[in-house]
């Protein structure tokens, strides 16, 4: 894992608010004047508890919705006013549900062109090319899991775990920006979050992407990524990088949060994994 | 922001409500209504130049029985119809609604002698016979199935007179045009020697279909058969093809109108559905010319289906109209006694 | 006999080109298409005024074509830009579409509200017609020869344009659209592209039909969802194991002859045509049950044959004993 480089912000984020069913009973302040900035090459883990706001902040990075106030600057570009699908060159994404990130109707081949094809004009060429093919089964074969064998095969045909490592390939086929993942190891079974969590690892290191990745197991959040944030009540309470991160025990980060919010830490999740 | 529209919208209700009722606490006198076939008539209208679609039947029978038994070529046949139109006042209506018809017209009047045909029930057989009919009718519909009923009875008879058999086989495609040519091939596949075609569509695919045969096509229930494209013209068909036109004498009926009111400048009301070829082709082709040249005055309004009545027969009130006439249409058809009670404001 | 199976088949093969594109719609879009009914018979009406004004009716086919892509792409503005629901943004475009048609014959004829066109007049001009004054074939053998060509043309088209990038955007779309958009696929436009190519497809199979049997009205799209489905449920349920986009394409194709040959035989045989809709419904039905039931009724006719194959084998051990 290199490190951050400090002079270079790749995200900046000032300042969002966002409000659903404002004026309502259902009013919920999901981000209260949240402001970060995320440099090149940053991996930031982000744990909270159950509303904190981590996808939410997700959501409102790649355009879901657009913030209440406050800008978003991606790269020294103000992208707070552009719609999703105009947003998501600049994005990898992988959701937290495994059949959200591929068609699962179409072929693994075919998937992963559609990721290589993100924010370019698509016509009246070829789905998917011969030399494509070549680049896939080796990107797959270093995945380590038999899918290099298996390019035609219908994606709604692959274990959990194999749909998530696909998406992470996709995700950073085009080495995009930021690549955001979304709890992407939470639905799998211990051994397969472990291998896509070492999978991660390696895909982030050998690009050097800017990686958020939001994750409720707080081991995984200390072990992982260069820098760790701990989001309540739609804010950043805490952050911590480099050597103070590497050493942080679960107890430290427990205590840390009681202090910084002055209540117990509430997610289950959290405490018992 | 909210607020403020949901108050827009509640006052603009109010308003509408307040404008309706404004228009209906006039009571308005109901008119006279004249419609172009007896049936519809029954519900609404105070008396017609009627068309009985079992006499036409009975017609087209006739017909049948001269190609198939004189061997005469149908394109020697002209297209037939309606001839002699009789006159039926509806006095319950009348009354109803207060008008006194004119003792002229009464005197005209009376029902048309009864024109039941016995069917032959001996000469229908189901197989064997020596000649076979295929009948494609369009859809349900009453005076398509009078229509039927006419011409079976009439031409059992003519066979039975002749010595002979004859076998129908009677087809009803539902409404659904893809049927209409499904049947139409099937007479052609089994050779019949002749085909019945009820109502406009069905005679186009069944001329169509047996277009390159010597199998004879009669067609029934179709207005404008030139305009269809059946026969070149209706006294000289020009192929093997020729049959009745339903079409009821307008300009009689608008005449009856202008004497109904004791004017000669009567003011029309037009009202009919704006989709019907052929309701189309009575008001705009065969009514309005009459007017013109009669010196009537007329208002067109065309509705596109039942909901519109209200509106329309109110849109002609207030136009001051003195009668309102409605064509043979197939969605007035139905709707003749939701026009009589608006008109009577019941 | 064999004239009415072959008769169907005709109509079939038209009706084939109308299942494929209510197919791309409601299958690979995912979207329930009923401007169905609306295209059809614009196709039909555009291609009968173009002949009457003396147009060559090839021609008339494609600008049929157009027509359709037009009402497809207004279906998919409604939906996609005015985020009407799907089912509700076909029906306004083919309640639309009614009111066009009838201004479409009327340009033919001169009268307004004109309903019906006929093209008895014109019966040497349409496409059959032509392709028989080159190559000698009855009436009915050539719907079925060029019904055959055409459909199998358009579907090594359609299997050429869905292989291409924006082929699979469009089936990705239909597949799973947030990963599109995250993918940064205009979704919109996707979605515009698949119901125009849909709706174009339908409307060339009107203007073929409205050729066929002599004639254009306004009432002959009706009904023609339900034959669409039928062809596809019918081409599904035999075409199972079908691999391939190409081979179901195909299945769709023999689905909706199957259906249409069924239809003539069923009217050949002389059965009251008033249960003919009755009948449409029991062959929907029936095929949707060997679909859903198809382990089971395969089972059940196992049972039945095991137990002809038990009784000679007691019978030799009888013997044996």
């Amino acid at each position: 894992m290199s490190e951050a480089n400090n002079a270079r912000p790749m995200l900046v984020l000032d300042n969002i608010v966002k409000i659903f069913n404002a004026g309502t009973v259902n009013e919920k302040i999901a981000l209260n004047g949240l402001s970060l900035t995320i440099n090149d090459g940053d991996f930031i883990t982000v744990i909270g508890g159950n509303g904190a706001g981590k996808s939410t902040l997700m959501n409102a990075i790649t355009g879901v919705f657009k913030v209440d106030s406050g800008s978003i600057v991606l790269d020294g570009e103000d992208i707070g006013h552009l719609p999703e699908y105009k947003r998501a060159k600049y994005f990898g994404r992988v959701f937290q549900d495994p059949m959200m990130g591929t068609a699962a109707g179409m072929q693994i081949d075919e998937n992963m062109a559609l990721a290589l094809r993100k924010g370019q004009f698509r016509g009246l060429k070829w789905g998917v090319s011969r030399e494509e093919r070549e680049d896939y089964k080796a990107r797959l074969a270093e995945l380590g899991l038999g899918l290099e064998d298996r390019l035609t095969s219908k994606v709604g045909l692959l274990s959990g775990g194999q749909r998530q490592a696909v998406t992470l390939l996709m995700a950073s086929l085009k080495r995009p920006k930021m690549l955001l993942l979304d709890e992407h190891t939470a639905a799998l079974d211990p051994k397969t979050a472990a291998k896509v969590l070492e999978i991660t690892d390696r895909i982030v290191g050998e690009n050097n992407v800017t990686t958020l990745m939001i994750t409720h197991n707080m081991k995984d959040a200390i072990e992982h990524g260069n820098r760790l944030i701990m989001m309540h009540e739609g804010r950043v309470i805490i952050d911590v990088s480099g050597e103070a991160k590497k050493n942080l025990t679960v107890e430290e980060l427990l205590s840390m949060f009681a202090k910084a919010s002055g209540g117990e830490f509430t997610s289950d999740r959290a405490m018992l994994s | 922001m909210k607020k403020l529209t949901s108050i827009l919208l509640v006052a603009l209700m109010l308003v509408g409500i307040v404008m309706s009722a404004a228009s209906c606490s006039a009571p308005s006198k109901p008119l006279p209504v004249v419609c172009g076939e007896s049936g519809m008539n029954t519900d609404c209208g105070i008396a017609t130049y009627g068309i009985d679609y079992y006499a036409l039947g009975v017609a087209a029978g006739n017909m049948a029985a001269d190609i198939l038994i004189d061997g005469k070529a149908a394109s020697t046949i002209p297209v037939g119809g309606e001839a002699d139109p009789a006159l039926i006042v509806n006095q319950a209506v009348a009354d109803e609604i207060g008008f006194t018809i004119p003792q002229s017209v009464l005197d005209k009047a009376g029902s048309k002698s009864d024109t039941r045909v016995t069917r032959n029930t001996a000469a229908i057989v189901s197989s064997g016979a020596d000649y076979t009919v295929g009948i494609l009718q369009l859809t349900q519909h009453d005076a398509l199935d009078q229509s039927n009923e006419g011409f079976k009875d009439q031409l059992s008879v003519r066979v039975a007179a002749a010595n002979k058999t004859i076998s129908f086989d009677d087809q009803n495609a539902s409404g659904d045009e893809s049927n209409n040519v499904t049947i139409a091939e099937s007479f052609v596949a089994k050779n019949v020697d002749l085909i019945y075609t009820i109502a406009t569509s069905s005679s186009q695919a069944a001329v169509t279909a047996a277009s390159e045969t010597d199998i004879p096509v009669i067609f029934n229930a179709v207005t404008d058969p030139v305009g269809a494209g059946l026969v070149e013209s209706l006294t000289a068909p020009g192929k093997n093809v020729t049959g009745i036109s339903d079409i009821n004498p307008v300009e009689k009926q608008l005449d009856l109108i202008a004497e109904l009111l004791g004017k000669d400048d009567v003011k029309i009301g037009f009202l009919y559905t704006a989709a019907e070829t052929n309701s189309v082709y009575q008001v705009r082709t065969l009514g309005i010319p009459h007017c013109n040249s009669k010196g009537y005055t007329y208002v067109e309004k065309g509705i596109s289906d039942i909901n519109d009545l209200e509106a329309a027969i109110t849109a002609l009130k207030n136009a001051g109209v003195d009668a309102i006439y409605i064509p043979t249409d197939n969605v007035l058809a139905n709707g003749c006694a939701t026009v009589h009670t608006i008109n009577t404001g019941k | 006999m064999i004239d009415i199976i072959l008769s169907g088949c005709g109509q079939g093969i038209i009706w084939a080109l109308l299942a494929i594109g209510f197919y791309i719609a409601f299958r690979i879009l995912d979207f329930a298409d009923m401007t169905c009914e609306g295209s059809m018979t614009l196709g039909g009406a555009v291609t009968a005024m173009l002949i009457w004004q003396g147009v060559n009716s090839f021609l008339a086919v494609v600008i049929a074509f157009i027509a359709g892509l037009l009402a497809g792409a207004v279906t998919g503005v409604l939906h996609t830009k005015l985020k009407i629901p799907p089912i509700l943004s076909g029906i306004l475009t083919m309640t639309a579409l009614y009111s066009v048609n009838i201004h479409i014959m009327s340009i033919a004829t001169g009268t307004s509200g004109t309903a019906n066109l006929s093209l008895l007049k014109y019966i040497d001009d349409t496409v059959f017609a032509i392709i028989r004054s080159i190559i000698p074939l009855s009436k009915r053998d050539v719907t079925l020869v060029f019904g055959v060509i055409i459909v199998l043309g358009t579907i090594g088209l359609l299997y050429w344009f869905f292989g291409t990038e924006i082929g699979c955007a469009i089936r990705a779309t239909g597949n799973n659209e947030k990963m599109c958009r995250a993918q940064g696929i205009n979704t919109d436009n996707t979605k515009i592209i698949g119901l125009a190519l849909a709706n174009g497809l339908i409307a060339v199979a009107g203007s073929l039909l409205t050729q066929h049997q002599g004639y254009a009205d306004v009432k002959m799209g009706v009904g023609s969802i339900v034959i669409g489905l039928a062809s596809i449920i019918i081409g599904e349920a035999l075409f199972a194991r079908a691999k391939g986009f190409f081979f179901k394409l195909i299945g769709i194709a023999v689905g909706s002859v199957i259906y249409r040959v069924i239809v003539a035989l069923v009217i050949y045989s002389g059965m009251p045509s008033d249960d003919l809709k009755l009948m449409s419904a029991v062959i929907v039905i029936a095929a949707l049950a060997f679909t859903n039931y198809k382990n089971e009724i395969v089972g059940a006719f196992k049972k039945l044959f095991s137990r002809f194959k038990k009784k000679p084998e007691e019978k030799e051990e009888k013997s044996n004993e």
